[in-house]
């Protein structure tokens, strides 16, 4: 390390000799030197800036040595540079007292050259290890700034995608609550055509940003249908598709799971299929007394989305009974760690539907319940649910 | 809580990988930097079984590192197999629907005598190949 490179040390000293004598030294050891006669004068001299280090008397007409030092040790810009006391061997007292003041170091007079060489190099080399510190955490610090900044930015482009509600003869509503700034979840759903509305729900193993870009990929393909030859009110075509479009090899190793599922409102069948994913859930509403209210676990199981080489998915199909009410969401609203140790489970989440899913806030409500089990206050998975209600 | 990992070998060309605890987010990481690590050291038709008694969580993460594991291991022309699957594992592997794809034994010893076998009817093709 080349502390001295390039070291500015400003010498005080009212004597004119002594004043000579150092800067003679000063040079000699390669740095730079400047000089000041009195105290005051040093204080205007140091206030412009750059100087690496102070060799100052302490005695002094004016402005003395210590009244100097507490000037400059008062001082946000300046109380950093090091400053080492010139005195002569009856003031030891009063270097003492600078010492105490924040002086870094003491030289006395007449000053033996290889003190003066010793201890002003390692005032150099700790204030060039300072400066390289303090340099290291603004850079650190405004890397920082920028990253937040960018995350909040990629934050509000990933809300600013999630879709509208839908308020038509079928309706619509959603939560999410990402576990980090960036989620790994993502959902969406949209008119295919005038008969077919798709619905879907997609989880990227892990969160973050990297989880996040691929999952952003995926819903505008699904939501922009940009995968070739592909029907995409067939859903087993469509995440065979997806399957062989996004190994988990060519997506740094992630992986995600897929709840897809398309309606046809001129028959009421809902097709759907699914990789890796939880079953959505179907509530059917009572009918009179008779029929109590039915809730339906929809799955056709197909492996986890990037994973298995060539996987052909499956679909089924159910029947929608008018007035009945779908749910589609990740592990994350259930999988939730409890005070207890214990971790909650889909059948919990399938109870909690029973009792509540046909309420008007259900949502909230859901919100309210996951947040109950939960030990921590914030979610450890992300947190997405989509609702839709079918028409009567 | 924590993931604890025990590596041994089981026999020659057999690597028994014992994890207990959790394997998610926090843990996941040094799991992949561990398990790489030896698959990249060892020789590529190795077979590996997962010894699941003690893991008693498993999140998304998890799973990549052993989906991953997995891959690279079958790339080589190795095998990897599960043992003593717990149920809250196996619940989340069920959803993931990953489970017909792996070879499961009931326990280690199991997973074992299975591996010796096909070594064994590879010995005596590998013979009557030689004798023809």
């Amino acid at each position: 390390m080349d502390a001295g490179r390039d070291a500015k040390v400003l010498i005080v000293d009212d004597d004119f000799i002594t004043r000579e004598a150092l800067r003679e030294q000063v040079m000699q050891l390669g740095y730079q030197a400047a000089l000041a006669e009195t105290g005051e004068e040093a204080l205007v001299v140091l206030k412009d800036g750059g100087f690496d280090a102070v060799l100052l008397d302490m005695v002094m007409p004016g402005a003395d040595g210590y009244a100097v030092l507490s000037t400059l040790k008062r001082d946000e810009s300046l109380q950093h540079v090091p400053v080492i006391m010139v005195s002569g061997l009856e003031d030891f007292n009063s270097v003492v007292r600078c010492i105490e003041a924040g002086a870094e170091d003491y030289l006395t007079k007449p000053f033996d050259p290889v003190l003066l060489k010793a201890r002003l190099g390692a005032c150099l080399e700790k204030k060039y290890l300072r400066d390289q510190e303090q340099a290291h955490l603004a850079l650190i610090e405004r890397t920082q700034r920028r990253l937040e900044q960018e995350l909040a930015e990629a934050s509000r482009y990933v809300m600013s995608i999630l879709p509208a509600k839908e308020n038509g003869a079928l309706r619509t509503d959603w939560r999410y609550i990402p576990s980090t700034e960036l989620g790994g979840d993502s959902f969406g759903y949209h008119w295919i055509d005038a008969e077919h509305f798709a619905v879907y729900l997609l989880d990227v193993c892990g969160h973050g940003v990297g989880a996040s870009l691929l999952s952003v990929s995926v819903i505008n393909v699904i939501r922009n249908q940009s995968l070739d030859g592909v029907d995409f009110t067939d859903p087993a075509a469509v995440l065979t598709k997806l399957n062989a479009a996004f190994p988990m090899e060519r997506q740094n190793d992630q992986y995600f799971t897929l709840w897809y599922g398309v309606y046809d409102s001129r028959t009421g069948a809902l097709h759907h299929a699914s990789g890796g994913h939880p079953p959505a859930v179907l509530i059917e509403p009572a009918i009179g007394e008779e029929t109590p209210q039915q809730l339906h676990a929809l799955r056709c199981p197909g492996p986890l989305v990037g994973v298995v080489d060539g996987a052909d998915y499956a679909a089924e199909t159910v029947m929608v009974t008018p007035g009945s009410r779908l749910y589609v969401f990740c592990d994350g609203v259930y999988e939730l760690e409890r005070d207890d140790g214990t971790v909650s489970c889909l059948e919990d989440f399938i109870l909690f539907l029973q009792v509540h899913g046909n309420c008007d806030d259900s949502l909230g409500r859901l919100v309210e319940w996951a947040q109950g089990q939960n030990v921590r206050d914030a979610f450890d998975d992300d947190f997405s649910v989509v609702r839709v209600d079918f028409p009567v | 809580m924590s993931l604890e990992i025990k590596i041994q070998y089981l026999r020659q060309r057999h690597t028994l990988v014992q994890l207990a605890g959790r394997l998610d987010g926090e843990t996941s990481e040094r799991l992949e930097r561990t398990l790489m690590a030896h698959i990249a050291d060892g020789r590529p038709d190795d077979a590996y079984t997962l010894d699941l008694e003690h893991l008693n969580y498993i999140s998304s993460l998890g799973l990549r590192v052993v989906l991953k594991a997995r891959k690279r291991i079958e790339a080589g022309g190795g095998q990897i197999f599960m043992a003593n699957l717990q149920a809250p594992v196996a619940h989340v592997m069920e959803i993931a629907n990953v489970l017909p794809s792996w070879s499961l034994f009931k326990d280690v010893e199991e997973a074992d005598r299975y591996f010796d076998h096909q070594q064994e009817e590879a010995r005596r093709k590998a013979e009557l190949d030689g004798e023809s």
